[in-house]
Order: structure tokens, then C-alpha cells, then sequence
């Protein structure tokens, strides 16, 4: 069982609570200002960082699938 | 949070940097007024962007700002002799104009023309109300002069006064940008300080911690706007202005004047922080300047003969622990400019931003960020104007406004933003 996740990069300001919370699954380019999402659907394993992220995401810009 | 690239790009303003290029386009503040007082007065040191120059006012009244240091052999010209129209370094008496141009060498023979060849970088230096204002980038863009309201009304009506502090521009700016602390971190200052207490909005302030941020996109720069809950079925509105790339205005409070800041690097770890007070229909009382004089509202003590404030991070910024024990202070430092600039130098002369935990309260600075680095890279890229460069951009109002709650900020801005000569700002 994966965790799908999505970001909407129109919504994503680069606060990046999401890159402390799952590292596994979401970073922010050297470069660039917002996330890049690392993996779309991560193990069951990471879900309760994923659920952290979208949770402490203040742009709302993370929304957990199932 | 900033990338470790993206918090260099964003804090780094020497020379040849894409943010010091950013800067170069605008006029800044480079001394106040008061520090060059009259013709042939001594010179001042001046740096600002990194650079090291020598600011003095000649014989014919005529400011300049230059290289600080000598042609002939680089000894500073801050000892020089301010005579004769021209600034005279006291080493070989090599001589130089508010351009820069070396108007003498006296140790040449008669006749040499050596000196028509040795100049100094030089910059404009003009004063515009009580401010001297430099630009420092390619003469071909130099912009019309500053028409910030502050320094467009009569002398009367506005107070300006400098402060130095021990950080990188960026946090700083970043405190103008971000209200959300005032409700702790000042909640004394709405209480007491003569410069803010009266109003009503400061009950509102201080009831509801939570505010809920909305920023709006205006050509210049931004508008961050803090919604507090007022009376049932209305909202109190702060509404902070900034103009790219260092201008901040606080929210006004009553009657009183109102108040904000030019944050203006002096080098990668120290800025100036240009406070001032104006108000636009009316002189400012003198009760009101005793009390700016005195380093009330958003103004410091200093220590005597300098421009660094009294309490610093040299004396722990004189903080009294009994006074936050009893809550007479939320942190304890006196004052509200010295309560943001402790914390803001504690953070460290460049912040390392690749470790912060932002809430939605930030918005504001985390969309200033995002301005700030599209305006550098499109300037290095295209030669794009930067926003704030435009006087039209400048002339803008913060306001502070109890509305009904359907009634959006986009609806509120443009009228309470315009400057209307002689019209009081929009407050409650």
C-alpha cells in the first residue's frame, strides 16, 4: 500500500515545513524557491510524515489522496 | 526556509553581486542631513553596499561621496582638510572634488596636467527632505529623485532619525515586513509608549493574537495586511506597504503620526535602519518630536555622539529581567526599535533561513523573497526595470481600517494607500 501524494505548485510558496517533516519525499532544489516532490507515492511507511507535511503545509498545497 | 544559493543571492550586496546590482538601481539614503550641518564641515564616512566612501559638503554648499581613500597611496580622506571647494588629503595635500576629480597635486611641477588624469569614484549625493540620498549604479539608469511621502511634505511634518544595527539588511527588512510580532513582542509599547497608545486598534492588537494574513501584489512591491477581529461583523485591518527594495511602512494608530523604515546595508553583516515619523496634514508637536528626540515610538537612545543605540549587544541591551517577570515588557528590552533590533542581531549577522519553521503569519516575507529574487535575476537576465524604481511606486500609505467583514483588502487598498496631499493617512 502506497500514499499518493500531490502538490500544487501554483500554491506552494517554498515554506518548506514539508522538507523538515519528510525529507524522504519532498525537497527544495539548491536553485529554486518551491518544492519538487521526490516521489509520488511513497511507502505506507512514510505516511504519518506525509500526513505531517501536508498538516504543517501553511500554503495548503499538499493533498493526500488516500 | 531559503536554500543556502538563495539566501546568499538574497543577503549579499557588495559590488558585482545580483541583489548589490538590485540595490545600485535606486536611490538610497546615505546620511542624514544633520550629519553634514555646513559648508566645509568635517567629513563623514560613509558605507554603504560595501563600499567604503567619504561623504562631506564643500565650500559652495555643493555634497559629495566618494572613494574614501586617496589615489596617491590610498590613505583615508576621512582626515582630510574640507577647504577651498574641494576635499584635500593631509598626507601629500592631493586634492579632490565633490566628483571625485583630483583638482591638485602640489608636489608636481608647475604646469603638470598629472592631475586631470586621477579621479575617484564618485556618486551623487542630494538631499531630498532631511535625508542625503545616493545612487550608486550605471548613470545612464538613474532614476527621477525619491517622492516617498515622508520626505515630499514640509520639514515640519516629518522627523527622520538613523540607527545602526549589527545584522544583515534582510532580517531586518524582514521585521518591517512581518506585524504579527507586534502583539507580543511590543504589546508594552501600544500600552504606553506615547507615540502609540490611544488607539482603538490597540485593543484589537492586543485581543487577538492570531491574526490572519493577506498580501496583495501591487506594482512596487506588496501589501501585507493583518486581519484582526473587531467588533462582531467587522475586521481590523493593518496594511503594511513594501516598496522593493527596503522600504517598509507601519500601520498607522490613531492620530498619531505615522511611522516606517528604510532598512539600507551598510555590508553583508551590519545595515542602517532610517526611521522616520511624519504626519500629512499637520506639523508634528512638539511633544511629538520630545518624544521621538527621547527614542519613543519606532526612534532609540544612542550612545552619545554615535548613532549606535544605547542599549546593544555589547551591554546585552540593558535587558531587565524583573520587568518581563512583572510583564511591564514582553522581552524585557525598552523600547520597540531596540526590541526588534536585539532579536534580530541575535539571530546571527547572516541567518541561516535553510532552517526555519515558517507559519501562514509569514506569508509576507516569504512572498518579499520571491519579489526580491525575480527582480535581481530579471535585472541580470534582461536588464528588467526593477518594481520601486518608478516614483509612482513610491508614493504609497500603510493604513490601519475597522471594515465589514465581506468587504476584501483588494476593495480597501487603493483608496486608503493613495498619498492625497494634505490629507490625513487612514487610521483608527
Amino acid at each position: 500500500m502506497a500514499v499518493k501524494v500531490v502538490v500544487d505548485l501554483d500554491k506552494c510558496l517554498g515554506y518548506a515545513n514539508c522538507v523538515a517533516d519528510a525529507p524522504e519525499v519532498f525537497e527544495i532544489p539548491e536553485e529554486a524557491m518551491i518544492v519538487r516532490l521526490l516521489q509520488e507515492s511513497p511507502g505506507e511507511e512514510l505516511r504519518s510524515a506525509v500526513e505531517a507535511a501536508a498538516l504543517d503545509c501553511p500554503a495548503r498545497a499538499i493533498t493526500i489522496l488516500d | 526556509m531559503l536554500t543556502h544559493a538563495n539566501n546568499e543571492l538574497l543577503t549579499r550586496t557588495g559590488p558585482g553581486t545580483p541583489m548589490g546590482d538590485l540595490f545600485r538601481r535606486y536611490w538610497m539614503p546615505a546620511l542624514l542631513a544633520e550629519e553634514l550641518p555646513d559648508n566645509d564641515c568635517p567629513p563623514v564616512r560613509v558605507k554603504i553596499l560595501s563600499e567604503r566612501l567619504v561623504a562631506f559638503r564643500d565650500t559652495q554648499g555643493r555634497y559629495g561621496l566618494i572613494d574614501e581613500f586617496c589615489a596617491h597611496r590610498g590613505a583615508s580622506l576621512w582626515f582630510g582638510r574640507n577647504e577651498e571647494s574641494g576635499l584635500r588629503c593631509p598626507y601629500h595635500g592631493f586634492k579632490f572634488d565633490v566628483t571625485g576629480q583630483c583638482v591638485e597635486v602640489p608636489a608636481e611641477p608647475p604646469g603638470s596636467t598629472f592631475c586631470e588624469r586621477v579621479k575617484l569614484t564618485a556618486y551623487p549625493l542630494v538631499k531630498v527632505g532631511e535625508i542625503l540620498w545616493t545612487y550608486m549604479g550605471p548613470p545612464e539608469f538613474t532614476p527621477e529623485l525619491p517622492e516617498y511621502e515622508f520626505v515630499t511634505v514640509p520639514q515640519e511634518q516629518s522627523f527622520t532619525s538613523k540607527r545602526w544595527q549589527e545584522s544583515n539588511w534582510l532580517q531586518a527588512l524582514e521585521g518591517g515586513i512581518d506585524s504579527s510580532h507586534v502583539s507580543f513582542l511590543h504589546s508594552s509599547g501600544l500600552r504606553d509608549d506615547p507615540l502609540f497608545k490611544g488607539s482603538v486598534g490597540n485593543v484589537y492588537n492586543l485581543n487577538d493574537l492570531r491574526p490572519h494574513f493577506e498580501v496583495v501584489d501591487v506594482e512596487g512591491g506588496l501589501l501585507i495586511g493583518a486581519r484582526r477581529n473587531a467588533e462582531e461583523g467587522n475586521f481590523y485591518w493593518r496594511v503594511t506597504p513594501w516598496v522593493l527594495p527596503n522600504f517598509t511602512m507601519v500601520p498607522p494608530r490613531a492620530d498619531h503620526p505615522v511611522h516606517g523604515h528604510f532598512w539600507v546595508p551598510i555590508d553583508d553583516e551590519n545595515c542602517w535602519v532610517y526611521t522616520f515619523d511624519y504626519h500629512p496634514a499637520r506639523p508634528l508637536t512638539e511633544a511629538e518630536l520630545e518624544a521621538m528626540r527621547a527614542g519613543n515610538g519606532v526612534h532609540n537612545e544612542y550612545v552619545p555622539g554615535t548613532y549606535r543605540p544605547l542599549a546593544n549587544k555589547d551591554n546585552d541591551y540593558l535587558i531587565d529581567r524583573e520587568a518581563q517577570r512583572r510583564g511591564d515588557s514582553y522581552s524585557g528590552v525598552k523600547g520597540i526599535a531596540i526590541q526588534d533590533g536585539s532579536l534580530q542581531e541575535s539571530m546571527g549577522p547572516i541567518v541561516d533561513r535553510s532552517k526555519e519553521r515558517l507559519v501562514a503569519t509569514d506569508v509576507g516575507i516569504v512572498k518579499a523573497r520571491h519579489k526580491l529574487r525575480e527582480a535581481a535575476l530579471a535585472l541580470k537576465d534582461s536588464g528588467a526595470v526593477p518594481p520601486g524604481v518608478d516614483t509612482a511606486h513610491q508614493r504609497v500609505r500603510s493604513f490601519a481600517t475597522v471594515a465589514p467583514i465581506d468587504v476584501p483588502l483588494e476593495d480597501l487598498a487603493p483608496a486608503a494607500t493613495s498619498v492625497r496631499p494634505g490629507v490625513a493617512h487612514v487610521s483608527v
